[in-house]
């Protein structure tokens, strides 16, 4: 037989390969601890078929206490009991397994002992039990008779949901399902700078001088400001006078001697300086265009252009809209409340959690740089929020679950005290729950396993002066136990009882 | 309706999501854009692992797996203009264990049933599988210290006084029937997972049961009560499935996949891993010459009968299961090797598994998921991308889309 040792990653094919290349048709392998192999006994149950077919037994070997465990299985399951110890062997035992054929069971060896002859063995025989009986009483004596107990129960997972509410100024209340909730509140200041969506229209007044024809008997003085007019294809120009001027009456002409009896007139004229009301190249009107003034009748008073006009021009430029300050503020609103939320939670305390979605937020200051209206390429806004957000404490949950927790552990269970995990959502603003700035519904499921409830001290009580039979009675009965232990020491045939002393009564209860 | 027990997010805004499959050979990412009730693939993403990373599932080096997550999600998501956080993962191999738990009740009256009494019932059920599932993980691997999360738990049918029905609420009813799957998986695989996302900058929606994933999608093609055998085969695990009446009742999981057969090739022809792996892909996508094909499939026989047997010593493992169905489906990169198909269809290894008929053996692919998965990419046709395309159906499900 030869010996193979396998490495610790080599799996079922390697294993194979390696076996295949041997000549011996008598294998002996080794598997080292945590070999991939004991991953699934499948592996162990395919390495015995491929083997088989190569016409070779294989014998094997293992220190890992999972291997030996599964070795044992499939030694059970194909029926080869050759010297295979029990379903779980003690560490460090190398356990093998062989097919297809059985080791030879080996001869024990046998030792002789020397024989003495004794006349009285009777005798003898009293002696020596008496002296036993003397020294087992004296181990009695010296050594107070303990009593150990071992209890494996076996844990179940329970997983139980429940709704409760977190309420601002309250204090937590079983009965109500409620935890106290605690407002937290922080100032953030931000600013945004949005590109500007309005136009605007700039550029300069036509420029120049009109002559003003007064055609009554009376001077007029016009001044600064008023209005003139001018019409063509009924689109009407206006234009202001920039300056007070007074046109003097008519004056009649000289009788003409071949018309006597008829009067002509000479209409007063001023010349004035004018410019456009609007910016435009469209205000540049030419030498001689007529214009009105100002709710004047044009046979009364009138104007023309002196010269043509100049100066007048316009483009269109980029400008802030009243949708663009809008904009701004609700741009800058979510980026605060995202804000808000981060700096409430770095001021959350120990165990402290903000309730998500219950984050308010109110304008305290904002500024805009430009008004609507202003030329300008972009709008920044500076604003200032006062954010206040609901919060609770882990531990309120923690205790809550904790006093609820009663009403749903089946009978003859309690919590266990390991694994707990809380899981706490928000439940937000539905037609179910509430989410505000004084209230929340949160959803608390709690994960945890329950174990059989045992009171030590009861059991130990239960226990105390029974014999070993009615020890291990009163352990068997306990509901949803899963395997004991039960032992005195020292162990005297004849003095096998628990002691009445419950301090030397030792339970120990194990959560599987 | 699924019930995806612990600290899971559920993104309101957003319709785009990803899937993750981690396996011994790398990481699959698949990026998914919701549309109502169906996903469409945008983007497909994989990242190889070095040798050891990953072992039957279980993530053995934590930081070169996160390395490769990263890189899978950047290549899944390279062509969309956004980041995508949202992650489904799914769990197979040693890593899995999916069961389904019966019970039934004798009211002895005929009061209306009510939530609150199929919560309670569920409940039961659910501490039943439970403990069912640790005897099995101690059974399978001697192990009773494994600490096991319940990662997928959902009812499979229920039946109000022996008739089956969708909508037992309200119904008047003498006995109730209810089964459940449930998938378990150990913590610490479950809080390696998280910790990986985290660190990963991704939020995780699920961790889920790729075995259920993939026969809630395929009950679309095949029919809501589906009987059948699932056999994905991933790169270091042979996962088998046994459905009844659309349900999981219970999965085994061999420790052989796609990887071995890589191995046989590179240890028979002198070969690195990387080029034996080129090879069996090209070989599976019949892109070799004949002679080449040939060195290929004789390199593959050992492996390849090892894991018949395998595969028949799993059979018998499922000691409550009287008859399987004829319908056994293939799944899973190392499915595509033809010769899988070709062994299990030739050998008489059938004949003393207990099917009802003699079993046929289809392949499944994208192509069957189409009801509820399209792809817009082209990328992932390949059959590597089928189980993280079926992941995607628990996104439905947790957006309540009636499944």
């Amino acid at each position: 037989m030869i010996r193979v040792t396998a490495e610790i990653h080599d799996d079922l094919i390697t294993v194979l390969n390696k076996i295949r290349e041997l000549n011996d048709s008598g294998i002996e392998l080794e598997l080292p601890e945590g070999s991939v192999l004991f991953e699934n006994i499948l592996n162990l149950k395919l390495l015995k078929k491929q083997v088989d077919k190569m016409g070779k037994t294989l014998h094997l070997e293992t220190v890992d206490e999972t291997g030996q465990y599964l070795l044992s299985l499939l030694d059970e399951e194909i029926g080869v009991g050759t010297g295979m110890p029990e379903a779980v062997l003690p560490k460090q035992a190398p356990t093998h397994f062989s097919t297809p054929a059985a080791e030879p069971e080996q001869a024990r060896p046998k030792i002789a002992l020397p024989k003495i002859n004794i006349k009285n063995k009777k005798k003898l025989v009293l002696i020596g039990v008496g002296g036993l009986a003397i020294v087992l009483i004296l181990a009695a004596v010296l050594q107070t008779p303990k009593a150990y107990a071992k209890v494996v129960v076996t844990s179940m997972p329970l997983t139980k949901s429940i709704t409760i509410k977190a309420i601002k100024g309250t204090v937590s209340n079983v009965e109500a399902k409620s935890i106290r909730a605690t407002t937290l509140s922080t100032d953030v200041t931000d600013s945004v700078t949005i590109p500007t969506t309005g136009t605007k229209l700039i550029g300069k007044k036509a420029k120049g001088s009109v002559t003003i024809y007064n055609k009554t008997d009376t001077e007029k003085e016009f001044k600064k400001g008023t209005v003139l007019v001018n019409e063509t294809d009924g689109n009407e120009l206006n234009y202001e006078l920039t300056q007070t001027v007074t046109v003097a009456a008519r004056t009649p002409e000289p009788e003409d001697p071949e018309n006597p009896g008829v009067i002509t007139y000479t209409a007063g004229t001023v010349e004035a300086k004018i410019e456009s009301s609007d910016v435009g190249t469209k205000y540049n009107i030419d030498a001689n265009e007529d214009l009105t003034i100002d709710d004047k009748k044009s046979s009364e008073f009138s104007a023309k252009t002196v010269a043509k006009l100049e100066g007048g021009e316009s483009e269109t430029v980029k400008a802030v809209a009243d949708a663009d300050k809008t904009k701004a503020s609700a741009d800058l609103l979510t980026t605060l409340t995202t804000k808000s939320t981060s700096a409430l939670k770095e001021k959350l305390g120990r165990g402290q959690k903000l309730i998500d979605g219950s984050v308010k937020v109110a304008t305290s200051t904002q500024n805009f740089d430009h008004v609507v209206g202003d030329q300008a390429d972009t709008l920044t806004l500076t604003q200032t929020v006062a954010a206040q957000g609901l919060t609770y404490f882990e531990d309120d949950v923690a205790r809550l679950v904790d006093k609820m927790s009663d009403g749903f552990i089946p009978e003859g269970f309690k919590l266990s005290d390991k694994e707990k995990e809380i899981d706490t959502k928000v439940l937000g603003q539905t037609d179910t729950s509430v989410l505000n700035d004084t209230e929340a519904d949160l959803q608390v499921t709690l994960k945890t396993f329950v174990v059989p409830s045992i009171d030590e001290e009861e059991l130990k009580n239960e226990l105390a002066g029974k014999n070993v039979e009615e020890a291990k009675k009163v352990l068997g009965s306990i509901q949803n136990v899963k395997t004991y232990e039960f032992r005195l020491t020292p162990n005297i045939p004849f003095l096998q009882k628990v002691p009445k002393n419950t301090d030397k009564i030792f339970v120990t209860i194990e959560r599987e | 309706m699924l019930n995806l027990p612990f600290g899971l997010t559920k993104s309101k805004d957003s319709s785009k999501f990803l899937t993750l499959d981690i396996s011994s050979e790398g990481v699959k990412c698949v990026a998914f854009y919701n549309e109502g009730d169906s996903n469409k693939i945008i983007g497909v993403g994989k990242q190889t692992l070095e040798q050891g990373a990953v072992r039957s599932g279980n993530i053995i080096e934590t930081e070169q797996v996160e390395q490769a997550v990263e890189a899978a999600v950047t290549q899944a998501t390279k062509d969309l203009e956004e980041t995508i956080e949202q992650t489904i993962v799914g769990v197979s191999g040693d890593m899995c264990l999916g069961l389904m738990t019966t019970a039934r009740v004798v009211r002895g009256n005929t009061q209306q049933v009510s939530q609150e009494e199929l919560d309670t019932l569920t409940k039961r059920i659910t501490e039943s599988a439970f403990n069912e599932a640790n005897t099995k993980i101690l059974q399978a691997t001697g192990n009773e210290n494994v600490d096991l999360e319940l990662i997928t738990s959902t009812p499979v049918y229920t039946k109000i006084n022996e008739k089956y029905t969708s909508r037992p609420l309200g119904t008047t009813a003498e006995s109730i029937e209810l089964a459940l799957y449930c998938a378990f998986s150990p913590t610490y695989h479950v809080k390696t997972i998280q910790k990986i996302a985290k660190r990963s900058g991704l939020s995780l929606l699920a961790i889920s049961s790729e075995m259920y994933a993939f026969v809630t999608a395929l009950k679309f093609a095949k029919g809501a009560h589906l009987d059948c055998v699932i056999v994905d085969m991933g790169s270091d695990t042979t996962d088998i499935g046994v459905v009844f009446g659309g349900g999981i009742v219970t999965t085994q999981t061999l420790n052989i996949g796609g990887k071995h057969f890589t191995e046989g090739i590179s240890q028979k022809m002198g070969i690195t891993y990387r080029e034996a792996d080129n090879i069996k892909k090209s070989y599976a996508q019949g892109k070799l010459a004949k002679s080449e094909s040939l060195i290929v499939q004789t390199c593959l026989q050992e492996v390849l009968e090892v894991w018949l047997d395998g595969v028949q010593l799993t059979f018998a493992e499922f000691t409550g299961v009287k008859t399987f169905s004829p319908d056994v489906y293939l799944v899973g990169g190392g499915t595509q090797l033809p010769d899988v198909l070709e062994i299990l269809e030739k050998e008489p290894w059938t004949h003393s598994i207990p099917f009802k008929n003699p079993p046929e053996f289809n392949q499944i692919t994208m192509a069957d998921l189409t009801t509820k998965v399209s792809d817009a990419t082209g990328r992932a046709q390949f059959g590597e991308f089928t189980l993280p395309a079926a992941l995607s159906i628990v996104f439905l499900e947790m957006k309540g889309e009636e499944i």
